[in-house]
């Protein structure tokens, strides 16, 4: 977390020293730019064991550290529908307890390593992780091979667990951020189960052990696993450690969970309200459908939104943070999922200025479909897509989780390269491409999370049907 | 930058009216950066907050259930326990269920930080750290801004970048009973100031606490 916010605010900086050269010309004598230079994909040795286990390896030696990660398939949107997040109770409970190790244990194990564990429920995957000293490699995979394989989810750890996790839920039921996130997911997905971003008071209370386990059985499999190591070691080495530890897992006979198929959301453009009583600020958010990683103009969307309000320099950071202070900082995404994407525009503004700041996002949405990038912005963007996708992947446990994500989406690692090649070879016509399929305002549902009776005046003249959020 | 030493226990409450649960922080004065303490200092926060392995979490969230989360350390959050140069603090920052009461943690806490002060650490428990404390310098190294941000501060704190490459080595020397010196020392409760933060309670007619079901 520190690390995230050390280079959360050095990219601050950067752009914002960026930002303001915008605003004095250079000097006319400076040297052009030279090439763009995208991070090469990292070399994989990919092997599969016998029981269908997908092995990935990287071996990076420097440090004297190594990250693991290992994904199944079915996370979030694979949860039952009487039970839903019952995946993220999972993550919070497969490192409570093993046939020969109790939950202090496998923390102490894990720590003795150098490690910690780390669970995390998407909606596509559950995968589990750690970071551990490279003279630790066995020790650590013999405990994270036992989680894996032998977890039993004990009644009195599921009990605290279950107590926690309500409590946590309530929690974040104060954040305005995951208000408007779970509210974006509902109007977005509507009945599709990518609707599910955590659990429901309900659903906790109802989960047992026995649900676990259940699920648990039906998704840890090695036919629906991969094994990712990155780190200092050697391929053929860690292969066989992988060997002994999991060649004994056995695949139920029973098939894999359903795929959830491909599809396109269709939600309407209308103002979803969440009432936050008190609430000084309103957090806004534009939800629209988005290509899917490996669609065609995946990367060419990334770039039209690194234009529109995907990096400080954007023209939406620009225009309401910069000149009329409605809000620190907005951002805009381009998030994919294995079924489906979304485009998600976010600005937590003053009261005041909700409306003026929904005008806003709306006139910046449909001045990229209607205006193309002038050279300069281009270039700006796709200078800052290769160079932070760099950035992000220098340590292992981050090159581990971004080939995890390529794996959910059966996305070979070699992805990774290719994404900078594209960004670097994204032209004007492109980005005019995916901002007229993906832009329009008109294609997106807002989210509100605020002061119902100041957010439903507010926004009560753009004519848009107003509703409280599912 | 120097403080006076503080000479007796502050106890603050706190409400907050968009809060849903308690939280309550905990701040012992340290020792400067570089001072004999300072080393075992270091080591004694990461072993009562680094992970689910921690002493304190393993009391609070676990044994005694009166917490929902731990996290801490020594200059936490502001940076890494190496870090620093003027005057910091050992924070302890605990999110804890509404049911229980600011006594139950503290009690519950108290008792986790004497019975250190009293015993001090395994030479195992104490291993067990030493390794993670390891994992995590090596894991803020390997990140080349992070990295550069380390050697500056050793450089300016120390005049010399030595710190940054011996710290992994150090770590191995503290013993059992230099923790156990540490807490003792530093650890008690007329050098620390306590804040709870809790939800304000609903006024009537505010109507319903926000949030879409």
């Amino acid at each position: 977390v520190r690390f995230l916010k050390l280079v959360g605010i050095v990219m601050l900086f950067a752009s914002c020293a960026f930002a303001q050269k915008q605003q004095t010309p250079l000097p006319k004598d400076l040297p052009p730019y030279g090439p763009e230079k995208p991070l090469e994909a990292p070399s994989v040795k990919i092997a599969k064991l016998d029981n269908g286990l997908t092995v990935w390896l990287v071996s990076k030696p420097g440090f004297p550290t190594l990250s693991y990660s290992v994904s199944v398939r079915g996370g979030l949107a694979a949860d039952p529908s009487d039970r839903p997040g019952i995946s993220e109770l999972l993550s919070n409970t497969i490192d409570q307890g093993t046939k020969s190790r109790n939950a202090k244990k496998i923390a102490e194990d894990f720590q003795g390593a150098g490690g910690d564990l780390s669970a995390n429920a998407e909606k596509d995957s559950i995968e589990v992780s750690t970071t551990v000293l490279a003279a630790k490699a066995e020790p650590a995979m013999a405990v994270l091979a036992d989680i894996l394989q032998n977890a039993s989810f004990p009644d009195d750890e599921v009990a605290l667990a279950k107590s926690n996790l309500a409590d946590s839920l309530q929690q974040q039921e104060a954040d305005p951020g995951f208000l408007a996130s779970r509210a974006v997911a509902n109007v977005l997905f509507g009945k599709n189960p990518y609707h599910v971003i955590s659990p429901t008071k309900g659903s906790i209370a109802a989960s047992t052990s026995a649900d676990l386990r259940k699920i648990y059985a039906q998704r840890f499999r090695p036919d629906q696993a991969v094994f990712i190591a990155v780190g200092d070691f050697q391929n053929e080495k860690m292969l066989e450690l992988v060997k002994s530890n999991f060649g004994a897992w056995k695949s139920p006979a029973e098939s894999p969970i359903a795929e959830t198929p491909r599809f396109t959301p269709d939600p309407p453009h209308a103002v979803f309200v969440v009432e936050r009583p008190g609430s000084v600020q309103t957090t806004i958010e534009f939800a629209a459908p988005g290509p899917l990683r490996g669609d065609p103009d995946f990367e060419s969307a990334v770039v039209a939104n690194a234009i529109y309000g995907g990096t400080f320099g954007s023209r939406l950071t620009s225009n309401i943070r910069e000149e009329k202070g409605y809000t620190y900082s907005p951002r805009t995404s381009v998030n994919t999922y294995r079924a489906a994407g979304a485009l998600v525009s976010h600005a937590d503004v003053r009261n005041a200025v909700t409306a003026a700041t929904v005008n806003e996002i709306t006139y910046e949405l449909n001045r990229l479909v209607t205006t193309s990038p002038t050279p300069d912005e281009l270039s700006q963007a796709k200078r800052f897509l290769v160079g932070i996708q760099a950035i992000s992947l220098q340590s292992r446990a981050s090159v581990a989780r971004a080939l995890a994500a390529l794996w959910v989406k059966s996305l070979p690692p070699e992805e990774i390269g290719i994404y900078g090649k594209k960004v670097a070879a994204t032209t004007a016509d492109d980005v005019d491409s995916a901002a007229k399929k993906y832009f329009p305002a008109s294609r997106a549902a807002i989210v509100a999370v605020g002061e119902a009776s100041v957010v439903r005046e507010a926004l009560a003249p753009f004519g848009m049907p107003i509703q409280t959020a599912p | 930058v120097e403080e006076k030493p503080q000479t007796a226990e502050r106890r603050e409450t706190e409400t907050d009216k968009l809060a849903r649960v308690p939280a309550l922080a905990i701040g012992y004065r340290m020792p400067p950066a570089r001072s004999p303490d300072a080393l075992a200092g270091a080591v004694t926060g990461e072993l009562l907050h680094n992970g689910q392995a921690s002493l304190l979490y393993q009391a609070l969230v676990k044994d005694k259930k009166v917490a929902l989360s731990v996290n801490g350390g020594l200059n936490w959050p502001l940076g890494n326990p190496f870090e620093y140069n003027g005057p910091t603090l050992m924070t302890s920052f605990i999110v804890y269920p509404p049911n229980v009461t600011e006594d139950q943690v503290l009690a519950a806490y108290d008792s986790t930080v004497k019975d250190l002060a009293a015993k001090g650490p395994s030479q195992e428990e104490l291993d067990r750290i030493v390794a993670k404390m390891r994992a995590d310098l090596y894991a803020q190294l390997e990140i080349p801004i992070n990295r550069a941000s380390a050697l500056s501060h050793a450089v300016l704190f120390t005049g010399s970048f030595d710190s940054v490459f011996t710290a992994p080595s150090d770590l191995a020397k503290v013993t059992p009973d230099q923790v156990r010196a540490f807490a003792t020392k530093y650890l008690v409760s007329t050098n620390r100031t306590i804040i709870n933060r809790v939800p304000a309670p609903a006024s009537p007619g505010a109507g319903k606490p926000g949030g879409a079901q």
